[in-house]
């Protein structure tokens, strides 16, 4: 029978040393050769751009260009903001034609006809991703809690709006809130999808929305504006405004993150 | 037992695929890992790649059954559309995922190596007086 347990083992101290030394050396080496690996994959990488006179690679805008290829196709939204800026002229000027609406409808059909030929034969095509079965059923389920609470929320917004208006001494309702609450939910918008999240695009909402809200809020401090001409336009063509503003910025993003730099044609469907 | 000779060492870290490996082939693939099908058109101006080049990438891609190219005749032009096949989705996304691994390893490293070291406490604090 064993009165005390057994002492534990003396490691020495060159076995301690030595021990150090196999570790330390195999970090060492471990170190060295994912370096190796690492210059290895990058001399690879350049000697192929050289090789083969390849363009830089640059995924995150590619993955950008990808997703939201339909989205920066602009200039289809530019009508919608022409035919709202022209719906306003006879509350502007209290004048309108009789024919300003089926001419209005006429070029939005021949521009929607044209347009997505133009990006198509320009930019090519993308055929987007189904969207997962977790975004369709976060979409479905929007779609009823809206169903459900629309009596709710239509009071609630029409309190909201009527606050606001009592706000800015606007009962009769001169002001139009539309634009401002247009590029705020734009902006929120851009916020759901990450490769939207930049900092340019939250600096054009954000210029969007001070113009709107500038706008809009412009009588509290001059209550006479509500009679000037220029405010008046402002106010009642915010809306177009800044459609045809939104459509252009991403039209003139798609052209800029989409140079064309060769000229060559084959016949290939597009060009 | 420890891995402790460069061979040895060199073989866990994972290395990438080199046929994905290559600015252009990388780019293509990106583009078509992004949406379900893209057109020749698209592929040029959004890679900035020559016809030329892009064709013969491409080959070499459905070749190596990476991707799949269908053609068909629209307005009496040929139209090319290309797609990720199944293959190329799954070695794309090891490609980037033996890339996050390597990153991973090298921030691992460098964050090892930048670390501030632990403050040496002083020997008299261990023996602070405590209240009762």
């Amino acid at each position: 029978m064993k009165l005390f347990p057994k002492p534990p083992e003396r490691v020495s101290h060159a076995a301690l040393v030595k021990s150090d030394t196999r570790a330390g050396s195999e970090i060492l080496l471990r170190k060295i050769c994912l370096g190796v690996k690492v210059y290895d994959i990058n001399q690879f990488m350049l000697s192929s751009l050289y090789a083969h006179s390849s363009p830089a690679l640059e995924p995150k805008r590619l993955r950008f260009l990808t997703e939201n290829f339909a989205a920066l196709q602009g200039l289809n939204y530019v009508p919608l903001g022409a035919a709202s800026l022209l719906s306003q002229t006879d509350r502007i000027f209290h004048y309108s034609e009789w024919w300003w609406w089926p001419a209005v409808i006429t070029v939005c059909v021949i521009w929607n006809r044209y347009i997505p030929r133009y990006y198509r034969q320009r930019f090519g095509y993308v055929e987007p991703r189904s969207p997962s079965n977790k975004q369709i059923a976060y979409f479905l389920l929007a779609l009823i809690f809206l169903f459900i609470f629309r009596r709710d929320l239509d009071r609630y917004v029409l309190d909201l709006s009527q606050v606001i208006r009592s706000t800015i001494s606007d009962p009769r309702g001169q002001v139009s809130l539309l634009p401002l609450v247009a590029w705020i939910g734009t902006l929120f918008a851009s916020f759901l999808k990450p490769s939207l999240r930049t900092l340019e695009r939250f600096c054009f909402y954000s210029i969007g929305i001070i113009a709107s809200a500038g706008i809009a809020f412009y009588p509290l401090g001059h209550p006479r504006a509500t009679e000037e001409l220029l405010w008046e336009t402002l106010n009642a063509g915010s809306f177009g405004f800044g459609l045809i503003a939104m459509g252009l910025y991403d039209h003139f993003t798609l052209v800029r993150m989409m140079p064309k730099k060769f000229e060559e044609n084959d016949g290939e469907y597009g060009e | 037992m420890t891995e402790n000779t460069v061979s040895d060492q060199r073989n866990i870290i994972p290395s990438p695929n080199r046929l994905i490996h290559e600015p252009a082939r990388l780019a293509i693939l990106t583009v078509l890992s992004s949406c379900r099908f893209a057109d020749f058109v698209f592929l040029q101006r959004a890679t900035e790649l020559s016809k030329g080049n892009l064709s013969v990438q491409l080959t070499n891609l459905e070749l190596a059954g990476l991707i799949e190219i269908t053609k068909e005749i629209v307005d009496k032009k040929m139209r090319t559309t290309v797609s990720l096949s199944r293959r190329g989705a799954s070695e794309i996304e090891d490609y980037w995922q033996i890339m996050d691994d390597i990153r991973a390893r090298m921030v691992g490293d460098e964050a090892h190596r930048t670390a501030p070291k632990r403050r040496r406490v002083p020997l008299a604090a261990h023996f602070s007086p405590v209240s009762l």
